[in-house]
């Protein structure tokens, strides 16, 4: 079986097609795994040939082009978790209306029927949210404007909700046709998971095996997902306050009552402050309780551990898609020699969080990457601000990748890799079949 | 509520009126400076006395803490100012003045929730109360150094959570509402406030003072550090119950002189843990067998904490079992088994001397133990062997304290690894195996050294901080340039430490330090000790850090190895303790010709700390978005340690 991976250079974000080409049916089955882009990301050169997000989503669609009839068909969309550089694309509903969508499958987490599951989500938009709102005024009042800053903003920002995105996916009427089915996965009490062409026929050839290795329904591992709560929020309140932030507090979370009755308020002259002193007080409370980065970036990681992370197994090929899955899903599933066994050899690995850090462990490339004609493909591009950041990818990570395996990237700024053509970026492997 | 909130601060008159002052007859005979003012405080958390069982009202108690005259409005000494600025309301609370005639004649105000300047009062209170107390136990005075003050906020912010930072060398206090639904013995939706537990409050400020002591234990380099931070700051708050007679008292008649069985004493943070939706104490030193496994398991700081806590609180309860079963036998005639019903009150009083002697033997000895404590990456190991080096020093002929601690860490897992035996004499740490000479003793400084040996004599205070001073900034002695108004005691101080560092340059082998590299005197102080015949014996503990930039792996730029250790010499100039944290040296001819004994020993050291530094950042959620790859792995922050305990806490 004919596999092709297409790579869409989206900026900083992720957009990947796989088509698999079987004889039983004359268009290819298709799998689209994310469509987003960080609104941070690069703008667009054009002068330099590149794509607008629009258009490249536009290319998207008709390469996905059933020539029988002219209408754009994707067998499945995989959405692997909620944050805007892999599903802002689905918030420009009028596109997908031209596109047929058999069925969308996202991670457990979002399921709106699992209580749990709102209330876990619900706690992470809250926060992204606020911190979004307290870092833009923050910003706003001309104080904590660094590129950092600007940084954090975005990742905020890349966490809040995203609905109109996600109500393309999960409404039923984002697409062509109505009410595509759209699966959580994995389904409570059946992990590991495995979809398998004998129960979806309709979205898998043959020989396919699609096996969910995560998000995690174990519970110490969905602790990881909690994204800090007040405990840890409320302290930045003052910082945000001291920094200008007037942002209401939403309904959820209700004005912080105060201690004390306010004829307990007294001017800082009480305390006979030496000139300039209080000042220097309200200040080192704020350097003590700023923590919004810190803040940030758990969230943007609670929010990427909810990956839905799929190997597509087709015939002796594997082609691994972990989202940006982090170190508690790798760590339950570098503690399963079942699951660890499954991941050795991939062919094809979308490299973890556009190639940070801690989103591909050491062990990972070490154990499993050992097909020479395999590939690891890394959607990523710099983003605006100051120097961007420098370890996305990490360098050691991607020459270590690169002594395993093939390294493609849709953007390098490496002088001594000679240039990666713009697009398309295609990959393509044929699968030997046959039961083993 | 929503309506009463406002960001603007409200002018309000102060309405105390100042007494006028009485004109003081001359007299010949002045008065007698106190040394020490009585302040109330909470002995208990307010909200933690289960009403419906007792109906007693929450315990309250009195501390003497240091006289300090010129106290402003605050409380605001030299060293603790407590600020009541509310971060989230952007505003301050009037603050309380302990020297005035109203408050001073009624050993500060009467312990309540309503008014902020109890809660001031009561941080002010309980910090230097402990603060003075660890001075006590050390034998000698503890200033912050160019940190100058600790910040106490008791109303920081709105959140269920209290935390040192160490950066503004402040203590962070917030408040809450309890839980609507389940909130214990509390009122549902009450206000909580962290600023008025005890607990909290001796917990937070040992991280402090722990800091203050040990800066580099900020590094969790090995799972033990941070742990020691958690386990170390609740035994002080378990400690310090036990100075409360008020507490102790109706504890031990409510158990009947059982302390497994006193929960008042043992539950740390009641308040802290029902208000917060957990159902139990936060962290208990009673709970389930002792079971070694789980030292090696844990590596959550709380939880691996708790096995330091437990293993102390097993010593702990086994002397108090052998120091009161005489007591036990009187009362029962004989029997060793005691009547049903109440205890005699002069049996309970009693049993509470010999707890409280006990718990403070114990403080002291874990304070003491700092003395041998290496400067960084401690283990609870290094502890056991310092608690027992002090207890050999202290007392060589009754072992029972000593056996107590060692079989107390055994039952939990903890034992030298290296040592032949779980005799004292090979748990204690040993002498360093060679003479090494040249240790510089400046004799001219003696009148200096036992003065700041007084921590208690409030006079000399400004001339032992000064001095102080000098030493702690000779953090680099060879480069230390000399202040303009320097007069002579400081000099001779600076030139010490400049010896000093000499000394260790010369010595780097001895010590298990890396000879290319120089070295940095973190901090030097003498120390007194009694000795067994009642002679008092000065030792200077010197502290020696290096930081090896050559071992920086490619990925990890801003985390440096550090090395060092402490060395503990007599006034003779001998040197009795090296304690060492070595890492590998470089490689030169010379090193490989002679492999030198410790060199397994750094390279494990260094192998353990990459691989928890790769794990730490792996970890790490914002390690991809750093401008410096590396900068916060393995640096503890509590804000965050204690917030996450807390959400683990509502399983």
């Amino acid at each position: 079986m004919k596999i092709d991976i297409r790579m869409y250079n989206v900026g900083f974000g992720d957009c990947f097609l796989v088509s698999l080409s079987d004889a039983s049916r004359k268009r290819p089955y298709r799998m689209l795994f994310d469509c987003g882009r960080l609104a941070g990301s690069r703008q667009t050169d054009a002068a330099a040939g590149e794509k607008s997000f629009e258009a490249v989503i536009d290319e998207l669609i008709t390469d996905v082009r059933d020539p029988a009839d002219g209408v754009s068909k994707i067998d499945v969309i995989v959405a692997t978790h909620r944050h805007r550089d892999h599903i802002h694309g689905f918030s420009l509903q009028e596109k997908w209306k031209a596109v047929e969508v058999t069925e969308v499958w996202l991670p457990w987490v979002e399921d709106p029927q699992n209580p749990f599951a709102r209330s876990l989500v619900a706690k992470q938009e809250l926060l992204a949210n606020r911190t979004f709102h307290a870092l833009t005024a923050l910003r706003a009042a001309g104080k904590g404007s660094n590129s950092q800053a600007d940084a954090a903003i975005d990742i905020a920002y890349n966490s809040t909700s995203n609905a109109k995105a996600m109500a393309t996916l999960q409404s039923g009427n984002g697409f062509k046709n109505a009410n595509p089915r759209v699966r959580y996965l994995p389904r409570a009490g059946h992990e590991p998971e495995q979809l398998r062409n004998e129960e979806l026929a309709h979205v898998l050839p043959k020989g396919v095996i699609v096996h969910v290795l995560g998000p995690s329904r174990d519970p110490a591992t969905i602790k990881l997902l909690d994204p800090p709560s007040g405990a840890a929020y409320e302290p930045l309140v003052p910082a945000m306050r001291a920094l200008g932030d007037t942002t209401p507090d939403t309904a959820e979370v209700g004005a912080p009552p105060r201690p004390f009755d306010v004829a307990w308020v007294v001017d800082s002259a009480v305390y006979g402050f030496a000139e300039g002193e209080n000042a220097s007080i309200e200040k080192l409370m704020t350097t003590a309780t700023l923590e919004p980065l810190e803040l940030v970036y758990r969230l943007d990681n609670a929010i990427n551990g909810t990956s839905l992370v799929l190997l597509v197994e087709v015939g002796d090929k594997k082609l691994f898609f972990p989202g940006d899955a982090q170190w508690g899903t790798w760590k339950m599933m570098q503690d399963n020699p079942a699951t660890w066994d499954l991941l050795t050899g991939t062919t094809v690995y979308k490299v973890g969080h556009h190639g940070s850090h801690n989103a591909t462990p050491r062990k990972f490339v070490d154990d499993c990457l050992s097909d020479a004609n395999g590939v690891a493909l890394i959607s990523v591009a710099p983003t605006s601000y100051g120097g961007g950041w420098k370890n996305i990818p990490l360098p050691t990570l991607v020459d270590a990748l690169k002594k395993k395996t093939k390294v493609e990237q849709t953007w390098n700024d490496d002088p001594s890799v000679a240039a990666v053509p713009y697009d398309p970026h295609v990959f393509s492997v044929t699968a030997k079949m046959g039961r083993p | 509520m929503s309506n009463s909130y406002s960001t603007e601060p409200v002018e309000v008159v102060v309405q105390q009126t100042p007494i006028p002052p009485i004109p003081a007859p001359r007299s010949l005979h002045p008065y007698r400076r106190p040394s020490r003012r009585p302040l109330q405080i909470f002995a208990l958390d307010p909200m933690r006395i289960d009403r419906g069982k007792s109906g007693r009202v929450t315990p309250r108690a009195t501390v003497y803490v240091p006289f300090e005259e010129d106290l402003k409005p605050g409380p605001r000494g030299r060293r603790i100012q407590v600020i009541d600025y509310d971060g989230v309301h952007r505003c301050y609370y009037e603050p309380i003045d302990l020297n005035h005639a109203d408050v001073l004649i009624r050993d500060g105000l009467a312990p309540t929730e309503t008014d902020p300047r109890f809660h001031q009062q009561m941080v002010y209170a309980v910090v230097a109360g402990l603060w003075a107390d660890f001075e006590t136990a050390i034998g000698r005075r503890l200033t912050l150094g160019r940190k100058k003050f600790l910040t106490i906020f008791p109303h920081a912010f709105y959140g269920e959570n209290a935390f040192y930072d160490p950066e503004s060398s402040a203590l962070l206090f917030g408040y809450f509402r309890a839980d609507s639904t389940e909130a214990g013995t509390n009122i549902p939706g009450q206000m909580v406030f962290t600023c008025l537990s005890h607990d909290i409050i001796v917990h937070e400020t040992t991280h402090a003072l722990v800091d203050r002591l040990r800066p580099d234990f900020m590094i969790a380099s090995n799972p033990d550090v941070a742990a020691f931070h958690e386990g170390f700051a609740d035994l002080i708050a378990i400690f310090q119950h036990f100075k409360l007679q008020e507490v102790l008292v109706p504890a031990l008649a409510d158990s009947r002189g059982d302390f497994a069985r006193s929960e008042a004493l043992l539950g740390l943070a009641r308040q802290f843990g029902y208000s917060t939706g957990g159902k139990a104490a936060l962290r208990s030193a009673e709970d389930g067998d002792p079971d070694p496994a789980k030292y090696r398991a844990s590596e959550e700081p709380h939880e691996r904490g708790a096995v330091l806590v437990r293993s102390v609180f097993d010593a702990f309860l086994s002397l108090y079992q052998q120091r009161t079963q005489d007591l036990i036998r009187l009362a029962s005639g004989g029997t060793g088994v005691l009547h049903e019903g109440a205890l005699h009150p002069d049996l309970v009083s009693r049993l509470a001397r010999e707890a409280s002697a006990l718990a403070n033997q114990l403080f002291t000895a874990l304070m003491r133990a700092f003395d041998y404590l290496p400067p960084l990456d401690v283990t609870f190991e290094d502890f056991l062997r310092s608690i027992v080096t002090i207890d050999l020093l202290l007392s060589p002929s009754d072992d029972s304290f000593r056996v107590a601690i060692i079989e107390g860490f055994r039952k939990h897992g903890i034992y030298p690894t290296t040592a032949g035996s779980l005799g004292a004499d090979s748990v204690a740490w040993g002498g360093p195996g060679k003479e090494i000479s040249g240790f510089p003793f400046h004799r001219g400084l003696l009148t200096d050294v036992i003065k700041s040996l007084d921590a208690i004599d409030p006079e000399g205070y400004d001339a032992v901080e000064h001095m102080y001073g000098v030493a702690e900034k000779a953090a680099s002695a060879a480069s230390a340039t000399a202040p303009p108004d320097e007069d002579d005691s400081s000099k001779q101080w600076r030139t010490w430490a400049a010896e000093l560092f000499d000394f260790g340059m010369a010595h780097r082998k001895d010590f298990s330090l890396d000879e290319e590299v120089d070295i940095v005197v973190e901090g030097m102080h003498p120390t007194m000790r009694y000795r067994a015949n009642g002679r008092p014996t000065i030792d200077i503990v010197v502290r020696y850090v290096q930081s090896r930039d050559d071992l920086v792996s490619g990925d990890d730029l801003k985390f440096v190895p550090k090395g060092g250790c402490t060395v503990v010499a007599d006034s003779n100039g001998v040197v009795r303790y090296v304690i060492t944290k070595p890492l590998p040296p470089r490689e030169t001819p010379a090193a490989e010709a002679t492999p030198l004994a410790w060199v397994p020993e750094a390279t494990r050291r260094l192998t353990d700390m990459q691989d928890r530094l790769s794990r730490s950042r792996s970890s790490d959620p914002g390690d991809s978005y750093r401008a410096e790859p590396g900068s916060q792995a393995l640096r503890i922050n509590f804000a965050l340690l204690h917030s996450d305990h807390d959400e683990g806490s509502d399983e």
